[in-house]
C-alpha cells in the first residue's frame, strides 16, 4: 500500500435553492480509532461586490463545485488502515449544505515523482444535508472508500475536475473540449460551454463512447484538452479520472491524467497568446 | 453479537474554567461504512461535571459485531467549546437481553482535546474507540461508579453532604473500600451525575465477587440521600484508558431508596447485586 501525503477534496454542491453554505468544512481521516487527519477546508470561495470593490469570499454558491488541497501533510498515512469508516465530513457552522458528489483525493509515496494521485473516498448523488444544527441535517456524513481501480478497469465515464485559480486575465469564457483516444479510436469526444472563472472548480461527468480500459491508452492513446477560442485560459488544476460505473457510485476511480499544478502553459487559439490544445501527461 | 436498542453516554468535563458546554453533542456509529446510529444527545454540562445520558430508544437498533475503533465519533453542534476528561458509552443489548445488562462499548481517558464548531477552539469529532466488555475472569484493577441523585419534587431533598463508601469483596477478603467525598464535582447533589474512579487495593475478578463476595454501598452520616441509577464497571487497567469494562451491577437502574444513618430516614448500607453475565 501507499503513504498518503497530500490530499485534495472536491465537492459540487446542489443546485437546488439555499443549497450552499459559507461554513468552512472539517475532514476526518481515522485509522483503528487514532485520528491521522484532522483538517479543516474552505472548499469553494466567491466574489462579492460591495459597491465598486470586489472582495473574496469564502463558502459555495448553489450548484458551485470546488477543490482545495490540503497542502503537504505534516504527519502523511499509511492508506493500508483505511476503512469505509475512517473517512467522515462535517461542517463548523450552521448554515446547512447540500452537496451533490464528494471526492477525495490524494498523493502517494514512494512513487512521489512526479506525484502519483489517487482517489481514496467517494459519495455521489447525496440526498442529505450537513449542518451544525440539528433540524438542518447531519453534523458529519460518512466518505466511503473507492478502489483506485488497475489498467484492466473498464472505464464507463470520465470525470473532469478544473480549477482556474486567481490572475491576470486567467478566466475564459470560451468553450473547452476533452478528447480521450484509447486503442483505435476516440472513445471520449466532449465540448464543454462554461465560463471558467477565477477562483472557481468545475466538476464535469462526462459519458464515453465507448467503454476504455487505461491500458488501451497507454498503449494507443492519449487524453487532449483544447480551447475553442481566443480568449485565453490558464486553469491551475486539472484532474481526469474514469468510473467503472455507468450511473451512481463508482467503485474504482481510476486516475487518468492529474496536473495538481499547472504547468502546461495558456490555452488560446491565438497562438500569440497560448496552445490551441495540451495532452495531458497519462497516469502510468 | 449484541443488537443495542438504547444507549447511555457518561462523560466527565474537565476541571478547567470554561470547560463545560451547554451545546447538543452528536454521535455516530458507522458500520462498514452505512451509518448505523447518527444521534444527539442534549444536556448541559458544567465543569468538572459529569453526567450520564440516556438515549432509551435508539432511532434503529444497531449491531456491534460490524464495529471497528474508527467507528463510533462524537461530536458538537455548536461554538460553546467543551473539555471532555472521561467519555463512557454503553448500552443495552439483545438477544441476551437482560433489564439490567449493561454492555460498555467504547471508552476514552485523559483526554486532550476540545470539541467545538470554532476551529480556533477545538476539533469537531473526535474518535471513541472500542473497549471489550470483558468477562468474569478479567482482571479488575478499578471500579467507575457512575451515580445519579435523584431529582423529585416529591421526595424533596434527596442531595446529602454525608461521605459514602463502596466496600468490594473478593474471594473472601475485602478488595476495595473507599470513602467518597469532597471531589471538584458538586457531589451527590440532588439531580446529579457523579463520576468516581476508585482503586482496587487487591486487582480481583467479577467471578471472585459471585463465589465468595459482595458489593456493599454505604452512607457514613446522617444527612440522608436517596439515589436511583447506579452503574458500576470495572476496568482491567490500573491507569489510563482500559481495555476491557466489566459490568458489575445486575440492576444498575434500580431505586436504592433513602440511605441515611438515621435508622428513621434510610438504610446505612445497600447490597448491590453483582452481575452474573
Amino acid at each position: 500500500m501507499a503513504i498518503v501525503d497530500n490530499l485534495w477534496l472536491a465537492a459540487l454542491t446542489k443546485g437546488n435553492d439555499d443549497a450552499g453554505t459559507n461554513d468552512r468544512f472539517n475532514l476526518t481521516i481515522t485509522i483503528d480509532g487514532i485520528d491521522v487527519v484532522v483538517r479543516d477546508f474552505v472548499i469553494g470561495w466567491r466574489m462579492v461586490r460591495t459597491g465598486t470593490t470586489q472582495a473574496l469570499r469564502t463558502g459555495l454558491r448553489d450548484g458551485q463545485a470546488g477543490i482545495e488541497t490540503s497542502n503537504p501533510l505534516e504527519t502523511p498515512f499509511e492508506s493500508a488502515g483505511l476503512t469505509h469508516s475512517s473517512v467522515r465530513l462535517g461542517i463548523r457552522g450552521d448554515d446547512a449544505w447540500s452537496p451533490e458528489h464528494l471526492l477525495l483525493i490524494g498523493r502517494t509515496q514512494p512513487s512521489f515523482e512526479p506525484g502519483r494521485i489517487v482517489a481514496l473516498a467517494m459519495e455521489t448523488e447525496l440526498g442529505s444535508s450537513l449542518s451544525a444544527d440539528s433540524d438542518e441535517g447531519h453534523l458529519t456524513m460518512r466518505l466511503r472508500l473507492v478502489s483506485p481501480g488497475n489498467s484492466a478497469t473498464v472505464i464507463q465515464r470520465v470525470l473532469l475536475l478544473i480549477y482556474t485559480d486567481a490572475g491576470d486575465d486567467v478566466e475564459t469564457e470560451n468553450s473547452i473540449q476533452l478528447q480521450i483516444g484509447a486503442g483505435t479510436g476516440i472513445v471520449v469526444h466532449q465540448t464543454i460551454t462554461d465560463n471558467l472563472n477565477p477562483f472557481t472548480a468545475r466538476w464535469y461527468v462526462l459519458d464515453v463512447e465507448t467503454p476504455f480500459t487505461r491500458a488501451d491508452m497507454v498503449s494507443n492513446g492519449s487524453i487532449r484538452l483544447s480551447i475553442l477560442g481566443t480568449d485565453a485560459w490558464l486553469p491551475r488544476t486539472v484532474f481526469v479520472f474514469g468510473l467503472d460505473t455507468a450511473s451512481g457510485r463508482p467503485n474504482d476511480v481510476v486516475t487518468l491524467a492529474s496536473v495538481p499544478e499547472w504547468e502546461l502553459g495558456w490555452l488560446s487559439t491565438d497562438p500569440s497568446e497560448g496552445s490551441a490544445s495540451v495532452v495531458l501527461p497519462l497516469n502510468v | 453479537m449484541p443488537i443495542f436498542n438504547s444507549l447511555f453516554l457518561a462523560v466527565l468535563t474537565k476541571n478547567e474554567d470554561d470547560a463545560g458546554t451547554s451545546n447538543i453533542f452528536n454521535l455516530t456509529v458507522n458500520v462498514a461504512g452505512d451509518d448505523v446510529l447518527d444521534t444527539d444527545f442534549d444536556r448541559d454540562v458544567d465543569d468538572a461535571a459529569a453526567e450520564v445520558i440516556w438515549k432509551s430508544e435508539l432511532p434503529a437498533p444497531f449491531d456491534s459485531s460490524g464495529l471497528t475503533n474508527s467507528s463510533i465519533r462524537l461530536g458538537i453542534r455548536d461554538d460553546d467549546a467543551w473539555a471532555p476528561q472521561e467519555v463512557l458509552l454503553f448500552g443495552q443489548a439483545e438477544p441476551d437481553f437482560q433489564p439490567g445488562r449493561m454492555v460498555a462499548l467504547a471508552m476514552e481517558s485523559d483526554l486532550q482535546h476540545w470539541l467545538s464548531t470554532d476551529s480556533s477552539e477545538g476539533n469537531l469529532t473526535m474518535p471513541l474507540r472500542l473497549v471489550s466488555p470483558g468477562s468474569s475472569a478479567t482482571v479488575i484493577r478499578r471500579v467507575l461508579m457512575l451515580v445519579h441523585t435523584i431529582w423529585s419534587s416529591t421526595f424533596g431533598d434527596t442531595a446529602t453532604d454525608s461521605p459514602i463508601e463502596l466496600e468490594v469483596r473478593a474471594g473472601g477478603n475485602i478488595v476495595l473500600k473507599q470513602e467518597i467525598h469532597d471531589t471538584a464535582q458538586d457531589d451527590l447533589e440532588k439531580g446529579t451525575d457523579n463520576w468516581y474512579m476508585l482503586d482496587a487495593a487487591v486487582p480481583f475478578t467479577r467471578a471472585d465477587v459471585l463465589a465468595n463476595g459482595g458489593i456493599t454501598l454505604r452512607i457514613l452520616g446522617s444527612d440522608a440521600w436517596r439515589t436511583g441509577p447506579m452503574f458500576l464497571f470495572g476496568l482491567d487497567t490500573a491507569t489510563g484508558r482500559p481495555n476491557e469494562v466489566v459490568n458489575l451491577t445486575a440492576q444498575p437502574l434500580r431505586d436504592l431508596g433513602w440511605m441515611s444513618t438515621d435508622a428513621s430516614e434510610g438504610a446505612a448500607s445497600v447490597e448491590i447485586e453483582v452481575a452474573t453475565i
